[in-house]
């Protein structure tokens, strides 16, 4: 590496000084495209022209200085004694930008057309860091790019001595799994049977709206039926046709989305495989995996239904982009791919469970639509039959009650000596795992009026999104984060 | 039920009550102009708002009622802004422990991170133009958590932020 050194904080590429321009003009002509189409337009006087003409010249002569500013302050170096990258940016602001060797995920090339017409290259530097991109260096000549990041790559691997047999799977198909399962068309047929049917009629309502905006079918297909006296049988029979199609529709969107699940279990990598239009296959590393998840709901469980959620660790804020659902599969299966992603035993010692308070408060949230009802049937008598609107507020409030006495029993987080579980849900019963050292960080929270009770809210943040939990007991919560806290800085494992 | 849940605690594998409690590291202040950085903010908010309402009020002439209301629910809130930069001042701190730093923020939703150094992704130090002429610096943690999980501390004195992100670049690298 003896061409080019990139100890000393340098600068891009003087030709990238061209780049920024062009960017910087790109942004004002963005942002002020009202204002240039304006005197498109509009006949304006000689003088307003001038002005006008005088204007552009002095913006230009700015955003030059501007460019010239963010091109002379825009410094990155590589810090060999601090281990790390450092970027140098701003022009109004100073902001410095410190990437850690062992940080870095991926080095990338990019180029985009002017890039391209003034023969540079931007160099992305990725991190599992919240940001999507983030750091680039956008003007670079191409030795000197494949050079930083020949470099910056080396550097990566110095520090990561024991991964060396990093490197993607070898060829997967020619080797036999440990076991293999496979999820066939009678199994999707019934799961299609016990999902949610809701999914598959907002899909046709979908449908018809689009249907009727394109081909303007208001006058054939009327949705409303005129006669008042008809209305009864006629919506239900409307109802139950919906549902029925509804049915269809998510028993083949199941069918045609799981088609031929395959789950292949190698020494080190879970493959699986799916789908009859697009067909997926994805090899999952066990260190990959950041979250767990496992979904029924009663009929499903019944049926020896379960479905697997795995989340894996995601540059944004975005869960589901980056979530692998495996539907279909039966309890031994699942505890085999809890086997291979969890080296140890999930042994639940203590629960953790919501203050009383977070069921009241769910429920008397949960009353302002009975309320403000009650006051509306007060308010407008003649209008409405009192004894009506009555009867409807009262089954609204019984519901709404058992509604939120059943969540709140199935909420409670379990804790055992490596993982959080957390369970939810009523009738889509929802087990998250986490194991303890995956965690990122973690965050307390109390509103003021919780602090008399001692009540906080939890939120464990993983690298494939939060879980949050409501109004635990401080007394309970603060052993357990200092436990988590111990059980994440005293692991020489790596999260990812 | 409480004491039940304690005593199973003590089950796990490790004593829980003899491990280093973070609810008991005491928290570093802010810098001063933290204080002022935010009422500066504030006023910003009112000069603006009071323009908005002075051309109103000059269009609106006939309905100087709503003007008034309109200033009136102004000035409360622009009261309990200040009252809030005062709160804030008061109750924000950080602690850096040997192996994390704890971020706590917040007056009516109070909120502690706490994020352990081997998780950390990077750090980095900001400046706006206010910052620069009042003498403060925002340290950034960024962990692959999301933004929920990063900690942002504001108006520290720059040489502190400096040196806090020096501590804390030296302290990843010892665990990566």
């Amino acid at each position: 590496m003896p061409e080019y050194d990139f100890s000393k904080p340098q600068r891009q590429s003087g030709i990238g000084l061209i780049l920024i321009f062009t960017t910087v003009l790109y942004h004002l002509v963005r942002n002020l495209w009202v204002i240039i189409v304006y005197f498109l337009v509009r006949e304006v006087s000689q003088r307003t022209l001038l002005l006008a003409t005088l204007g552009v010249i002095v913006v230009l002569f700015l955003s030059l200085l501007y460019s010239i500013a963010a091109f002379f302050k825009f410094k990155f170096h590589i810090d060999q004694e601090n281990r790390e990258f450092v970027l140098q940016k701003g022009v109004f602001s100073s902001d410095v930008i410190n990437v850690p060797f062992s940080k870095i995920q991926q080095v990338n090339f990019k180029r985009n057309l002017l890039q391209r017409v003034i023969g540079v290259y931007s160099i992305v530097i990725e991190t599992a860091g919240s940001q999507q991109k983030e750091v680039e260096i956008k003007a670079l000549s191409q030795d000197k790019a494949n050079e930083l990041s020949e470099q910056l790559m080396s550097l990566k691997h110095s520090e990561e001595v024991e991964e060396t047999s990093e490197d993607e799977i070898p060829e997967t198909n020619n080797r036999t799994p440990k076991w293999h399962f496979k999820v066939g068309v009678p199994t999707l047929l019934k799961l299609g049977l016990t999902s949610n049917y809701l999914r598959g009629v907002a899909i046709i309502i979908t449908f018809y709206f689009t249907l009727r905006e394109q081909f303007m079918l208001e006058d054939t297909l009327p949705i409303e039926i005129p006669n008042q006296s008809f209305v009864g049988t006629g919506s239900l029979v409307f109802i139950l046709i919906l549902l029925l199609i509804g049915m269809f529709i998510t028993i083949a969107e199941t069918v045609i989305k799981y088609y031929d699940l395959n789950l292949k279990r190698y020494s080190d990598a879970l493959q699986v495989e799916m789908g009859l239009r697009t067909n997926t296959r994805v090899s999952l590393k066990e260190n990959r995996v950041q979250l767990f998840e496992v979904v029924t709901n009663p009929l499903q469980q019944w049926l020896d239904l379960y479905q697997l959620k795995l989340s894996l660790a995601s540059s944004e804020n975005d869960l589901k982009k980056s979530q692998i659902k495996i539907p279909g599969l039966p309890p031994n299966i699942i505890s085999e791919v809890k086997d291979f992603f969890f080296k140890t035993e999930v042994t639940e010692k203590t629960f953790l469970v919501p203050h009383k308070i977070y069921l009241l408060r769910k429920i008397s949230r949960g009353m302002i639509p009975a309320v403000i009802g009650l006051l509306a049937a007060y308010f407008y008598q003649e209008m409405l039959s009192f004894a009506l609107i009555g009867g409807i507020l009262s089954l609204y409030v019984v519901l709404l009650t058992v509604y939120n006495f059943f969540y709140y029993r199935r909420l409670k987080l379990s804790v055992s000596d490596e993982f959080l579980v957390k369970y939810s849900g009523i009738w889509n019963r929802r087990q998250q795992y986490i194991e303890m050292y995956r965690l990122q960080s973690i965050s307390i929270q109390q509103p003021i009026w919780y602090k008399r009770r001692g009540l906080v809210n939890l939120t464990f943040h993983s690298a494939a999104g939060d879980i949050r939990f409501p109004v635990l007991r401080i007394s309970e919560v603060q052993p357990l984060i200092n436990y988590l806290l111990y059980k994440i800085e005293s692991t020489s494992k790596e999260w990812m | 039920m409480d004491s039940i849940a304690e005593d199973k605690f003590s089950n796990l594998s490790i004593e829980v009550a003899s491990l280093p409690r973070y609810e008991e590291a005491g928290l570093t202040s802010l810098a001063p102009n933290y204080l002022l950085k935010r009422n500066i903010n504030t006023l910003i908010s009112l000069l603006v708002f009071s323009a908005i309402l002075a051309v109103v009020y000059f269009f609106l002439s006939d309905f100087p009622f709503y003007v008034f209301l309109g200033g009136g629910v102004f000035l409360v809130i622009i009261g309990w802004s200040f009252f809030t930069n005062f709160q804030l001042m008061k109750r924000n701190g950080y602690s850096l422990r040997e192996l994390d730093i704890i971020y706590k923020r917040g007056f009516l939703f109070e909120k502690t991170t706490v994020v352990p150094f081997n998780r950390v992704q990077h750090v980095s130090v900001e400046r706006s133009l206010l910052d620069k002429f009042l003498n403060l610096s925002t340290l950034k943690v960024f962990t692959a958590g999301g933004s929920g999980s990063d900690v942002n501390i504001p108006g520290l004195k720059p040489d502190t932020a400096t040196s806090l992100k020096e501590e804390i670049s030296e302290r990843i690298a010892r665990h990566a």
